[in-house]
């Protein structure tokens, strides 16, 4: 049904286009919902809306509260992770000034539900954007990485940031960084993934910023099915791999880079090497990442 | 975590250090010298609880058991162990490995 005004969200999946919310005494017209693509698989998220703001017209994402719980396994570890609409809301509620994360403001339906109106970061995801470079590696690596790296050293900045005062990011990812189009900041999205606390709790964080290295200094990640078909790209080199190559929590992942690209400098490789099966000290804190990263655009310039 | 489960948990262990310290007596140590103590204070990980309760108390060593972890377990779950090798430099931590 389209055209209500709708108080109550707890049924957001109804709630559709034409649909105004009205929350915090102002009305936003649903324009939609947010997907995402995975595996080329079309997911819609239909507690992710997109609206108007019907007074200023501007455009906003307003997140319903969503509850999921679910178990993952990392590594054959199992972890248990759920939403937690109100760590997102305590997170907006703290960053609201700061320049590398989304802005936003929470208020509550009259039922009492957690509703996020949040400001649109226009621009591109990191996913996409590294993806959309046409350059070859090495070009890429010595005219593009430099500062790409100087930007990503910003976003880790702001994770720390989130980790000193007790806070975890939750869901790590390249395509939770946009890279704003006016300003060109690595701007971070979508707080509300949580999961167990562990003697380590910002591993799965740290384990995401390891990610975002990886398809950056790779420009693009590279698995082990893609290195045994492609020889076209990867030459010989599926006649030289060693577990030791591949992620300590996914073993068709390749980390170590520098088997593939020789003139990666050692330094910039080692961060990698600490998310590798061969590792055998690793990050604790995000602190100790910035100071490698620091090391490596000294040793790219 | 449950109350009722919270309960439980301190049941447990305190039935446990109870064993520890009969096993002790029996192996000549006075019963007088031997005190139990159940910290049931919230802490954000457990190494930090031990951290703090060293630094509160007086003490010259650490025991704590290790079981073996794979090298994902290590890195997703943490290593309580390693985290007060380092903390706790200058301190005996004698770590015993359980299985
Ligand atoms: N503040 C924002 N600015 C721009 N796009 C956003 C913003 N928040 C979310 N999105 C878009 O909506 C998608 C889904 O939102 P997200 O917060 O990631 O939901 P979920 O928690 O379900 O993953 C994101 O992948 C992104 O494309
Ligand atoms: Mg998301």
């Amino acid at each position: 049904m389209n055209g209500r005004v709708i108080q109550d969200t707890t049924n957001f999946v109804s709630i559709d286009y034409q649909d105004e919310i009205l929350v915090g005494q102002r009305r936003y017209t649903v324009t939609g919902h947010e997907h995402e693509f995975r595996f080329g698989i079309e997911d819609p998220k239909y507690w992710v809306k997109r609206a108007i703001d019907k007074e200023t017209r501007e455009k906003k994402i307003i997140k319903l509260a969503f509850f999921e719980s679910f178990d993952i396994t990392l590594g054959g570890v199992k972890i248990k992770r759920f939403r937690n609409p109100e760590k997102e809301g305590e997170i907006l509620e703290f960053v609201q000034n700061h320049p590398n994360f989304m802005h936003g403001k929470v208020f509550r339906d009259i039922k009492g539900n957690n509703v996020r109106i949040l400001d649109v970061v226009p621009g591109t995801n990191f996913l996409h954007y590294i993806e959309s470079l046409d350059y070859d590696h090495e070009n890429y690596f010595e005219k593009v990485l430099p500062g790409i790296l100087n930007r990503l050293l910003e976003a880790f900045e702001a994770i720390r940031f989130l980790h000193l005062n007790g806070f975890k990011h939750g869901d790590i990812r390249n395509d939770h960084i946009i890279i704003e189009r006016d300003t060109g900041n690595y701007i971070w999205i979508d707080f509300d993934y949580d999961h167990e606390a562990t003697e380590n709790p910002y591993a799965l964080d740290l384990f995401g910023l390891g990610n975002v290295l990886l398809h950056a200094i790779g420009k693009g990640i590279h698995d082990r099915h893609m290195i045994e078909r492609q020889l076209s790209i990867y030459g010989d080199l599926k006649n030289h791999l060693e577990p030791g190559d591949f992620s300590i929590l996914d073993r068709t992942r390749f980390v170590n880079l520098k088997k593939m690209y020789p003139y990666i400098p050692i330094v910039v490789n080692d961060i990698l090497m600490h998310f590798s099966r061969s590792a055998n000290v690793y990050y604790d804190f995000v602190d100790e990442i910035i100071e490698d990263l620091n090391k490596s655009i000294n040793s790219i310039n | 975590m449950g109350k009722k489960f919270a309960e439980e948990e301190q049941a447990r262990v305190l039935s446990f250090l109870q064993e520890a310290k009969e096993r002790l007596i029996e192996d000549g140590y006075a019963p007088n010298e031997i005190k139990i103590d159940l910290v049931t204070k919230p802490y954000p990980t457990i190494a930090d609880g031990i951290i703090d309760q060293f630094h509160k108390g007086d003490y010259d060593i650490v025991v704590i058991g290790r079981r073996t972890m794979s090298k994902a377990e290590e890195f997703v779950l943490g290593d309580v162990c390693a985290k007060l090798i380092r903390a706790l430099e200058g301190t005996a931590v004698l770590v015993v490995r359980t299985a």
